[in-house]
């Protein structure tokens, strides 16, 4: 496992219709850091987010587990980062929760019965004991977000992805699930715009405004300094 | 939300629930196979079948009236097809109605086709409808799949099963958010066609977020599944003893009417 767990280098990205939504832009992510990517709407976040698991259009300028992002190692890649979704609605789409949270396993060829003793450690970690039976979808928003990280945990990934993973969220359920982040040890990358949340879970801050890179740094000196939050649409 | 319309019934426990899925869609393929080979007028082997079905029905727990309303709401097709069969079947008048320079008649042979017709269709739906009230929609897939039906249409109606409730979900929150608005006869046209419109946009975007994190998650195009299930004797014993009797009630009405 390489120290740099995920890099860019000057990395650009325009979309089809011309609209540049990344441009210029490089940092590194070490093994095990907690990193929140934060930015106003449109920032690019996403866009970074899903270059990470080449959904877009895979480019070998970034690089994820050692590995740059090209089709040949995408398979790899897949496997070694868990991506959850911003809307949990998209990621939860078997009929059951333990099928949900299995479906990854089970598809990197792990036996039923491995794939179901990994899917409830998963659910354990996340809180979720007994869940497996229900139906995701009669789930409330805070159990299908916690489901939801449970079906990437599941595969053990060296790096976990999450898009705006507290929206829609009541308070409670966003410091729960901000323990939860914190309580992980693989390398986290977070993307939000809810600052207290980001303050809770992550060590340090990438801050984006139109798709470029205009701080990185400790979390704490980044949320203090109010007037480049302000500046930068926060 | 919360939407239990297709399984309301599904967790309920009796012995047609505890039957295995693949047992249970043969059976029923089979019972339905053999209903639409009598032939018409066999009246008491209709009456068989109705017992057979009746029975299921019985031990299955589902409430009688949730069967018969879900088969109401499909009868007038079976009804549209049939309805004209007792008037243009060449029999023995029964009695003939004159419509100025039309006329038409009513023949015996033709109503007995049309009550042997709307039969063989309630006896098919009792029995499809017990079949699927009693069976989660996931395990009559599985069952599908196990028997046959490509994998891809499998995975197609799991997913229109599982996002139906989502675009159900979206399109009652468009059409609250239309009402709130104080939308006139006028504009509800106006707004159902975008209503429409953006369901169709949003199922899109669903569908390929889905299938992005399907991918991500090493899906290959292969199902899997969690729970391998096992055909118990039992199953295979039910099945052929309801199977045997619906032939039973074939080859009793060979003697009687043949």
């Amino acid at each position: 496992m390489p120290e740099s767990c995920i890099a860019f280098n000057d990395f650009s990205y325009t979309y089809e219709d011309g609209a540049c939504a990344l441009s210029g832009v490089t940092f590194s992510i070490s093994r095990g850091e907690s990193v929140g990517l934060i930015g106003h709407n449109g920032s690019g976040k996403s866009t970074l987010l899903m270059h990470t698991v080449g959904i877009l259009e895979p480019d070998s300028r970034v690089i994820v587990s050692g590995l740059p992002v090209t089709r040949e190692n995408l398979k790899t890649i897949r496997r070694r980062v868990g991506y959850v979704f911003q809307n949990p609605r998209d990621q939860l789409f078997m009929s059951t929760v333990a099928e949900d949270v299995a479906f990854g396993p089970l598809n990197m060829g792990m036996p039923p019965a491995e794939a179901l003793r990994a899917a409830e450690k998963a659910l354990s970690l996340v809180g979720l004991d007994g869940f497996g039976e229900r139906t995701p979808y009669h789930l409330s928003g805070g159990e299908m977000r916690r489901a939801s990280i449970a079906t990437v945990l599941s595969t053990s990934p060296f790096i976990v992805v999450m898009d705006e993973p507290s929206s829609g969220l009541d308070p409670r359920a966003k410091r729960e699930l901000a323990l939860l982040i914190r309580s992980l040890t693989c390398t986290r990358l977070i993307s939000s715009h809810d600052l207290d949340f980001i303050r809770d879970c992550t060590d340090r801050i990438i801050l984006l405004n139109h798709g470029r890179i205009v701080a990185d740094g400790p979390a704490g000196e980044i949320l203090g300094d109010r007037a480049l939050l302000e500046e930068n649409g926060l | 939300m919360h939407h239990t319309h297709i399984d309301r019934y599904a967790g309920l426990e009796s012995p047609i629930h505890a039957l295995d899925s693949r047992a249970k869609l043969v059976a029923v393929l089979a019972f339905v196979i053999l209903v639409v080979l009598t032939p018409n007028g066999w009246f008491l082997t209709f009456g068989l079948y109705a017992l057979l079905v009746g029975a299921a029905m019985a031990v299955s727990k589902v409430p009688c009236g949730y069967i018969l309303k879900r088969s109401l709401t499909i009868l007038p097709f079976a009804l549209a097809v049939s309805i004209f069969i007792p008037f243009i079947t060449p029999g023995n008048a029964l009695w003939t109605f004159h419509f100025g320079l039309f006329s038409a008649q009513l023949t015996d042979t033709g109503l007995v086709k049309f009550f042997s017709l709307s039969l063989k269709a309630l006896l098919s739906f009792f029995a499809t409808i017990t079949l699927v009230a009693t069976t989660p929609f996931g395990d009559l897939m599985k069952a599908a799949g196990a028997l046959g039906m490509p994998s891809r249409m499998v995975v197609v109606l799991s997913f229109m099963y599982r996002y139906l409730f989502i675009i159900i979900d979206e399109a009652s929150h468009m059409i609250l958010a239309r009402d709130l608005r104080g939308a006139g006869k006028k504009s509800i046209l106006l707004a159902s066609g975008g209503i429409v419109g953006a369901l169709l946009v949003r199922s899109f975007e669903h569908a390929e977020k889905l299938y992005y994190a399907m991918l991500l998650r090493g899906y290959t195009g292969k199902p899997v599944t969690l729970h391998s299930s096992h055909l118990h004797l039992r199953d295979i014993v039910i099945t052929v003893v309801f199977f045997t009797c619906s032939l039973a009630g074939l080859i009793l009405g060979k003697f009687l009417y043949a």
